[in-house]
C-alpha cells in the first residue's frame, strides 16, 4: 500500500502549485463556512446570553401599560407576602457615544433573581460588598469588566451619560465580570428612574412562581394595566425576532456552504480525475480496486486534513471581522448586542470539519470508484471518463427535478416554519448546482459559433474544450453559477425590498417636518414634547396642522408590537395602502373609535383579517379592537397597530404627545420653518426636527446598513468561486498541457494559446453568470415571497433589478478571466518541446 | 493529381553543386541538464538535405533523433549551431516568427500522432489551413480525406479512431498546408506491422510524389532502404550511411 500511495501521491508533488491550490481552495471553502457561522452565532448567542441574563431566574414578569407600573404595585405585592418578586427599572441610556442598557434593581430583592458578578443567575455574589454600594452612593454603577476595559474606565471613575439630550453623572463601583451583562450598566431602581426619567415608576416586576396557584392568587392583586406573562415564551419571541432578523445571513451561510462544498469538491476530485492513467497502470499491475479507492482516501484525507486546519483558522480570523459588522447592524434594532467577542461554537467547528471531510470523501470517492470500475485498459482512455460524465447528465437532471419537486412539497405543506423556507431555498440551489453541468451541454454549441466569430479558431477550441472536459468544467461552473445566483438572488431581494421601503415612505411620512423626543428606543417612557411648546410650535407662521402622536410598545408574550395613536384624517387614511379594506371606507369607523389598523406583519404573524377581533392591555385591562383595515408596512418586523389617538387616550389614560408632524402652508421655505422651530424648542427642551426627506434619508441609511453584512459575505463568496474557476483553469490547462504542445507545433502562437485559455475560462464564466441568472432570480423570489415573509411578515412586491443582473454577469465573467491569466502565462511560458516531454 | 496535394513552396536555397538545400544543419549542438549533470544529445551535427529528398534519420533510442527533429521545426531552440530552412536560418528567427515560419513552411508527423482530441478529423486539418488563413478550406481538406481514405470519418474524434487512422489523419494533416519540408518522428513505431505497412504505402503513393523533401526519423533499416539518403545520429553526430547500407 505504501508504494501504492507513494505512486499516486508524487504525482501531486510534482504538481506543487496545483496541490497547494487544492489545499487553499478547501481552506478558503472552510474558512467561509466557519466565519459566516461564528458571525450568525456570536450574534445570537451575545443576545440570548445578555436576555437571559437580564431576566434572571425569573419564571414570569409583571408588566404594565406604555406608562409602566406604579411601584406602589410592587410594594402592595410585599404586603400581600409575595417574597420572590423584584422590581425592575430598564431603559437605554448613553455612555461615551455607546448605547448601553440601563438594569435599575433593588438589592434586598435581587439576590435570588441575577448575577452580576460571575454571569449565570440567582444565588450569585450580587449581594457583595459592592453591591450594597450601589444604595449608599447615588448614581453608583456595576460596570461589565468588558465595558470598562473599552471604555478605559476603572473602579472609582466618574461617568456623564445621557439619555434624551438630558444629562446625568454616575460614578463606577465595581467591574463585575457576569456574562450577558457586557452592554448592561447594573444601578440602583432610583437612580435609573432619574437617569431615564421615570420617577415612581417601574418598567417591570420580576418574579419566581412554584406553581399554578401562586399564579393565580398573583394575578387577582395585579392592578387593571398590569398583566403577568411567562418570562421565557416572553424571551424566545423576542429572540426569534432578532434573529429573524439575521435572515439575509442565514441565506448567506447557506450560499457560502454549498459555495465552499463545491470548491472542495472541484479541488478534490480534480486530483483523481488526473490521475485515471497512474490508476490504469496500477490495476494492470495488480492493484485491487479497494486498495486504489482505500490510497486515495487516505490521501485524499491527508490533504483534506491540512485544508481544514487552515481553514479553521481562517475561518476564525475571518469571523472575528465579520462579527462586528453583523453587530454593527443589529445595533441599530436592539441595543443589547455586545458586538466584539466572537464565539466559536463546537459546532461550527464541526461543521466546517464535516463540511471539508465529507465534500472530500464524495469528491474523492465517486471518481475512485468510477475510474476503478473499467478494465485497466479503460481507465487510461480519457473519453471514458467524459462519456461516463456525459451518461450521469441525465441522472443528474433527475435528481435535480426531484429536489425541485421535494422544495415545492416543503414549502407546501410546511405552512409558515422559516426553517422550512430556508430548506426549500437549499434544495433549490442544490437543484441548480446537479442542473450546471446539463446547462454547459446545451449551451457550448451556441457559444462556440459566437466565441468562434469572436476568437476564430482558439475560440472554437475553447469551448468545445469546456464540453469535451465536462467532468472538470462542470463542478467549477456549478460552483460559479452559485456563487453569481447568490449576487443576483441578494440583489433581486434587497433591491424590489429597498424599492417597497422607498414608495412605502413617500405614502407614510405625508408631513413636511417631523418633531420628536430623541432617544425613543423601545420600552416604558413617559417623556412627551411639552404641550405648551407644542402649541408655541403649531402656531407659527408658515403652518397649516399637524398631527399628534404617541408611539408606545404593547408588552405581549408573542412579543412586543408597536401601538401608534394618531389623529388620521381622511386624506391621511388615503396615504396607506391597504391590502384590506379601504381607506375611504375605513375612516369613519376608525375615527369613530370602533377600531384599528394593523400592519401587514402584524396581521400576518397573528393570522389576522379584516373583520377579526384583536385583544389589546389598555390601561383598564383587555379590550377587544376590531380590525378594519390592514395596511403595508414596513416599520418593523413585530408590526404596529395604529389607533385613533382620542380614543388611545380614552383607554390607555397617556395623553402624552412624542412625536409630532407638521403640514406647511404652500410655498412656505421649509428650511426656515426647521430652522425657526429648533430656535424655539432648543431653551425649552431638546427636541429632533427634521424635514420629511432627512427623515427619509435617514431610515434608508439604517436599511442600507443593514445589509452591508450581507455585501461582505457574497464578495467573499465570490472570491470561495474565484478560487474554485482559477483551480478548475489552471488543472485544465495543465491537464491539456500536450494538447496545447501540439498546438503550438502546429503553428498556433502563445498569443493565439493565450487567448484560447483565456477565451476558455470567459466562456466558463458566460455560462456560469446566464445560468445564475434564473436561478438568482428564483433565489430572490424564495428569499421575498418565502423566507422575508416568514420571517417579517413583510410583503414586498419582486422587481427585477437590471443593474444587479449586469453586474452579476460581468462579475461572473471578469471572475473567470481574472482566474485564466495565470494558467495562461503558465502554459504560454512552457516551450512545447517541454511540455511534450512532460507528457 | 498528387501534385496538387502537395506543392512544395519556393523557399529553397542552391549550394556549390547547384542542387537545392532544403535543410541545412551546421554544427548543431544541444544539450539537457537531468539530476543536475549536463546531457549532451547533440555536438556540432552537420548535414544537408536536398530538395525532394526523402532522407532517413536513423539512430538508437535516446540517440537525439526527436531533438534534431524538434530543433529543424523550430520548437526547440539549440545550444549553439545553425539550421536553415531554404534561405531561413530557424535559429536566428524569434519565438514568434519561428512559429510563424514553421506553420506555413514545416509539416510534422508524430510518433504518438498527437491529434487535437477536442477537434474532430475534420476540424484536425482545417486547424492548420485556418492557422494559415488560407481559401478553400473545405475542398483542400476533403481532398486529402479522400487520399489518405478517411472520407466517411470526417466527424468522428480521435479517440474513436484506430491508430492507424489517427496516424492516416496527422499524415493529412501534416500536409494539408502545402508544407516545403515534412518531418515525420518514427511515424510507424507505435504501429503493428501491417498498419506501418499500410502507412508506408500511403507516404510512397501521397507524399514521396510531391516533391517536397521529407526527414523521417525511424529505428527500422527496412524503412530506411525505401528513403533516398540515410543518416546516422551516433554521439550527437550525423554519418551519411547510405552506401553502406546499399
Amino acid at each position: 500500500m505504501r508504494h501504492v500511495i507513494k505512486a499516486l501521491a508524487s504525482y501531486l508533488f510534482r504538481r506543487p502549485g496545483q496541490l497547494a491550490l487544492a489545499i487553499i481552495g478547501m481552506a478558503v471553502g472552510i474558512a467561509v463556512i466557519v466565519a459566516v457561522d461564528i458571525a450568525n452565532d456570536s450574534a445570537k448567542r451575545s443576545f440570548d446570553a445578555s436576555l437571559t441574563a437580564i431576566t434572571g431566574e425569573a419564571t414570569h414578569q409583571i408588566i404594565g401599560g406604555p406608562t409602566g407600573l406604579d411601584e406602589q404595585t410592587y410594594i402592595d405585592l410585599r404586603l400581600q407576602g409575595f417574597r420572590s418578586i423584584a422590581p425592575v427599572v430598564e431603559g437605554t441610556i448613553r455612555l461615551e457615544n455607546e448605547r448601553f442598557q440601563v438594569l435599575g434593581i433593588d438589592i434586598f430583592a435581587e439576590s435570588s433573581f441575577r448575577d452580576y458578578e460571575t454571569g449565570g443567575s440567582g444565588g450569585g455574589t450580587s449581594g457583595g460588598t459592592n453591591s450594597f454600594g450601589l444604595l449608599t452612593e447615588t448614581g453608583g454603577v456595576l460596570m461589565n469588566a468588558d465595558a470598562a476595559d473599552r471604555l478605559g474606565l476603572s473602579e472609582g471613575d466618574v461617568i456623564a451619560v445621557s439619555r434624551m439630550a438630558k444629562e446625568s453623572s454616575g460614578k463606577v463601583l465595581a467591574i463585575t465580570q457576569g456574562e450577558g451583562f457586557e452592554r448592561v450598566l447594573v444601578v440602583d431602581i432610583a437612580t435609573a428612574q432619574e437617569w431615564l426619567g421615570l420617577e415612581g415608576i417601574l418598567t417591570r416586576i420580576d418574579v419566581t412562581l412554584e406553581n399554578d396557584d401562586d399564579q393565580s392568587a398573583i394575578h387577582s392583586f395585579l392592578p387593571p394595566n398590569a398583566r403577568l406573562l411567562n418570562a421565557e415564551r416572553r424571551n424566545s419571541s423576542i429572540l426569534e425576532m432578532s434573529t429573524g432578523f439575521n435572515t439575509s445571513l442565514t441565506a448567506m451561510s447557506l450560499f457560502a456552504l454549498l459555495v465552499g462544498v463545491f470548491l472542495i469538491y472541484n479541488c478534490m476530485s480534480f486530483m483523481v480525475l488526473q490521475r485515471r492513467s497512474i490508476i490504469g497502470v496500477l490495476r494492470a499491475l495488480g492493484v485491487t480496486r479497494v486498495q486504489l479507492v482505500a490510497s486515495l482516501l487516505t490521501e485524499g484525507m491527508m490533504v483534506a486534513a491540512v485544508g481544514v486546519l487552515l481553514g479553521l483558522g481562517g475561518g476564525i480570523l475571518l469571523g472575528e471581522q465579520l462579527v462586528a459588522l453583523v453587530s454593527m447592524s443589529m445595533t441599530d434594532h436592539y441595543s443589547l448586542i455586545r458586538g466584539d467577542d466572537a464565539t466559536v461554537e463546537t459546532f461550527t467547528i464541526v461543521k466546517g470539519v464535516t463540511a471539508g471531510v465529507l465534500a472530500t470523501l464524495i469528491a474523492v470517492a465517486v471518481p475512485a470508484t468510477e475510474a476503478v470500475s473499467y478494465p485497466p485498459r479503460l481507465t487510461l482512455v480519457r473519453s471514458v471518463v467524459e462519456e461516463s460524465a456525459r451518461n450521469m447528465l441525465l441522472w443528474l437532471a433527475i435528481a435535480a427535478a426531484l429536489l425541485i419537486l421535494g422544495a415545492g412539497a416543503v414549502l407546501t405543506f410546511s405552512n409558515v416554519s422559516l426553517f422550512a423556507g430556508f430548506f426549500a431555498l437549499f434544495l433549490v440551489i442544490l437543484s441548480a448546482a446537479l442542473l450546471a453541468p446539463l446547462v454547459v451541454k446545451y449551451m457550448t454549441p451556441l457559444l462556440t459559433i459566437i466565441m468562434g466569430r469572436i476568437g476564430g479558431l482558439a475560440g472554437r477550441i475553447a469551448v468545445r474544450g469546456i464540453l469535451k472536459s465536462l467532468s472538470r468544467t462542470g463542478v467549477a461552473i456549478a460552483a460559479l453559477s452559485i456563487a453569481v445566483a447568490e449576487i443576483v438572488g441578494m440583489g433581486v431581494m434587497i433591491g424590489s425590498f429597498r424599492d417597497n421601503v422607498e414608495d412605502w415612505l413617500v405614502s407614510s411620512l405625508q408631513s413636511d417636518v417631523y418633531v420628536s423626543v430623541p432617544g425613543r428606543s423601545g420600552g416604558v417612557s413617559l417623556n412627551g414634547i411639552n404641550p405648551d411648546l407644542i402649541a408655541e410650535l403649531t402656531s407659527q407662521p408658515g403652518i397649516a396642522g399637524h398631527n399628534p402622536v404617541r408611539t408606545v410598545w404593547i408588552e405581549e408574550e408573542s412579543g412586543s408590537t408597536l401601538l401608534r395613536a394618531t389623529d388620521l384624517n381622511f386624506e391621511k387614511m388615503r396615504g396607506f395602502d391597504f391590502l384590506e379594506g379601504n381607506g375611504e371606507e375605513i375612516w369613519e369607523p376608525f375615527t369613530a373609535g370602533e377600531g384599528v389598523i394593523v400592519s401587514d406583519p402584524y396581521a400576518y404573524r397573528q393570522n389576522l383579517s379584516k373583520g377579526d377581533e384583536v385583544t389589546l392591555p389598555t390601561a383598564g385591562g383587555l379590550r377587544d379592537f376590531t380590525v378594519l383595515g390592514i395596511y403595508r408596512d414596513y416599520n418593523t418586523g413585530s408590526g404596529v397597530i395604529s389607533i385613533d389617538r382620542d380614543i388611545y387616550v380614552r383607554h390607555w389614560h397617556d395623553d402624552i404627545i412624542d412625536t409630532m408632524g407638521i403640514y406647511l402652508q404652500d410655498g412656505v421655505d421649509e428650511a426656515e420653518v426647521i430652522e425657526s422651530l429648533q430656535d424655539i424648542a432648543a431653551p425649552k427642551q431638546a427636541l429632533m426636527i427634521g424635514s420629511n426627506q432627512r427623515l427619509k434619508e435617514f431610515s434608508l441609511e439604517i436599511f442600507d446598513r443593514t445589509f452591508i453584512i450581507t455585501n461582505v459575505l457574497y464578495w467573499l463568496a465570490m472570491i470561495v468561486a474565484f478560487v474554485g474557476v482559477l483551480a478548475a483553469a489552471l488543472a485544465l490547462s495543465l491537464e491539456r498541457g500536450k494538447e496545447i504542445a501540439i498546438l503550438r507545433s502546429l503553428g498556433m502562437t502563445t498569443k493565439q494559446i493565450f487567448k484560447l485559455v483565456v477565451i476558455q475560462c470567459g466562456s466558463m464564466g458566460l455560462i456560469a453568470g446566464l445560468f445564475a441568472l434564473p436561478v438568482g432570480m428564483a433565489s430572490g423570489w424564495l428569499l421575498i415571497d418565502v423566507i422575508n415573509r416568514r420571517a417579517f411578515g413583510w410583503q414586498i412586491d419582486m422587481l427585477i433589478p437590471w443593474d444587479s443582473i449586469g453586474i452579476a454577469l460581468v462579475i461572473s465573467i471578469a471572475t473567470a478571466l481574472i482566474a485564466s491569466l495565470y494558467p495562461a502565462w503558465v502554459v504560454t511560458r512552457n516551450t512545447p518541446v517541454a511540455m511534450l516531454r512532460e507528457e | 493529381m498528387l501534385r496538387l496535394l502537395w506543392f512544395g513552396r519556393g523557399i529553397f536555397r542552391m549550394n556549390s553543386s547547384t542542387k537545392k538545400v532544403a535543410i541545412c544543419i551546421k554544427n548543431l549542438s544541444k544539450s539537457y541538464v537531468e539530476g543536475g549533470e549536463p546531457h549532451s544529445i547533440l555536438r556540432k551535427a552537420s548535414a544537408e538535405i536536398y530538395d525532394g529528398e526523402m532522407v532517413a534519420l536513423l539512430g538508437r533510442s535516446g540517440s537525439g533523433k526527436s531533438t534534431l527533429l524538434n530543433l529543424i521545426s523550430g520548437i526547440d531552440v539549440p545550444d549553439d549551431g545553425e539550421v536553415a530552412i531554404g534561405d531561413n536560418v530557424i535559429t536566428d528567427m524569434s519565438e514568434q516568427r519561428r512559429t510563424l515560419f514553421r506553420r506555413e513552411h514545416v509539416g510534422f508527423v508524430y510518433q504518438f500522432f498527437n491529434l487535437i482530441p477536442t477537434l474532430d478529423v475534420m476540424e484536425n486539418l482545417k486547424l492548420v489551413m485556418e492557422l494559415n488563413s488560407e481559401n478553400d478550406i473545405m475542398t483542400r481538406c476533403t481532398e486529402l480525406l479522400n487520399a489518405v481514405g478517411l472520407e466517411d470519418r470526417a466527424n468522428a474524434y480521435p479517440d474513436a479512431l484506430s491508430g492507424g487512422e489517427q496516424q492516416r489523419v496527422a499524415i493529412a494533416r501534416a500536409l494539408v498546408h502545402k508544407p516545403g519540408v515534412l518531418l515525420a518522428d518514427e511515424p510507424t513505431g507505435n504501429l503493428d506491422e501491417t498498419t506501418s505497412d499500410e502507412i508506408w504505402e500511403l507516404i510512397d503513393r501521397l507524399v514521396r510524389p510531391s516533391g517536397g523533401t521529407i526527414l523521417l526519423a525511424t529505428h527500422s533499416l527496412a524503412a530506411a532502404k525505401r528513403c533516398d539518403r540515410v543518416l546516422e545520429l551516433t554521439e550527437g553526430k550525423l554519418h551519411d550511411i547510405t552506401g553502406a547500407l546499399s
